[in-house]
């Protein structure tokens, strides 16, 4: 979807990209752990090769990015906020 | 402080003297990083570094053959010797002619082999020491749209561009968790002598490089280096592993 919208868009000077966060920490990552839905902060930080959860801050400065003129040649595209997690 | 800032860092970047390289270390030098610009033509990294002094920042010249192992221990030894640090290393030297695959010699193969990621191999290792010891830093290559289909007129080119991506993800597993990250960009075409000259060579225009994205234009080489920046800065402090094609868009 995210091409289709970028290819279709671009001569227009509008981008279109995804970020797929990995394991977030919110509000609503805590609540699923502590209802034991989830594993816990530790687990996930272990599978992690950056040894932590995503933070708002990481996704924040990552849309900050694409959505500013330093990105103007990126559309289509995706960037995984993961700490390195699916290498 | 703003994570896109890059105040007390510094940077080495190969073949920092022309193309996307000297893009890469302007804009590097802009956000606040001092540069270490290495490259085999001494002319074209003085001019650059010049040009990164005038926006008040250091830049050190260091002539390097990145595909001779000797020459890179002096390229980070001297950082370390002369910045007194090393926080940010860009893997872009690199580049091969185009020609069918039946025309390549041997000795051409292993020479683009050796250039586009061999040096990867070689350079990261050595300027990852002193980052593994701070246990912070991040490496960025540049590699090539090349790397994810087949290209006929360049296969030793893009068969070694993908081989980066590739070496991204096994450096990013193996450093990541010791605080230092390794992200690939990818670039499509952009307006650098490298690429003019060649396309003036194979009667390719500039308008048929830009019909092959979706913007329908071929990048300048800040906008490259606008990606390495995000993956040089906090701002990608999460991200490692990633290779981000920088294109224009799909052309589908």
């Amino acid at each position: 979807m995210t091409k289709t919208i970028a290819r279709e868009y671009a001569i227009h000077g509008i981008t279109a990209n995804t970020i797929p966060p990995f394991c977030v920490d919110t509000p609503m990552l805590r609540d699923a752990q502590a209802k034991g839905q989830v594993p816990t902060a530790e687990a996930m930080s272990s599978a992690i090769p950056s040894g932590r959860l995503g933070t708002l801050d990481d996704i924040g400065a990552t849309c900050a990015f694409l959505c500013s003129d330093a990105a103007g040649y990126i559309t289509g595209q995706i960037i995984a906020v993961n700490g390195g997690a699916i290498v | 402080m703003s994570k896109f800032s890059l105040e007390n860092r510094v940077a080495i970047v190969t073949g920092g003297g022309t193309g996307i390289g000297r893009g890469c270390s302007l804009v590097l030098a802009e956000h606040g990083a001092d540069l270490v610009l290495a490259g085999r033509r001494r002319e074209p990294l003085e001019k650059t570094a010049g040009d990164i002094e005038a926006l008040g920042r250091r830049a050190l010249v260091v002539p390097t053959d990145v595909t001779k192992v000797g020459e890179c221990e002096q390229l980070v030894g001297r950082t370390l010797e002369e910045m007194g640090r090393l926080d940010i290393l860009v893997n872009n030297a690199g580049g091969a002619s185009t020609k069918p695959i039946d025309d390549w010699t041997e000795q051409e193969w292993h020479q683009v082999v050796d250039l586009n990621i061999g040096s990867v191999w070689f350079l990261s290792r050595l300027a990852v020491k002193p980052m593994l010891e701070r246990g912070k830093g991040s490496i960025v290559n540049i590699s090539s749209g090349s790397a994810f289909f087949g290209f006929p007129m360049g296969a030793p080119y893009g068969a070694s561009k993908a081989a980066v991506n590739n070496l991204t993800m096994s450096m990013a597993a193996a450093w990541t968790p010791k605080g230092v990250r390794v992200n690939t960009v990818a670039s499509g075409a952009v307006r650098t002598e490298m690429l003019i000259e060649d396309s003036r060579r194979h009667g390719v225009d500039e308008k048929a490089l830009a019909a092959g994205n979706a913007m329908g234009r071929i990048g300048e080489p800040e906008e490259i280096a606008y990606a390495v920046l995000f993956f040089a800065c906090d701002a990608s402090s999460y991200c490692s592993g990633q290779s981000l094609w920088v294109n224009g868009g799909p052309r589908g």
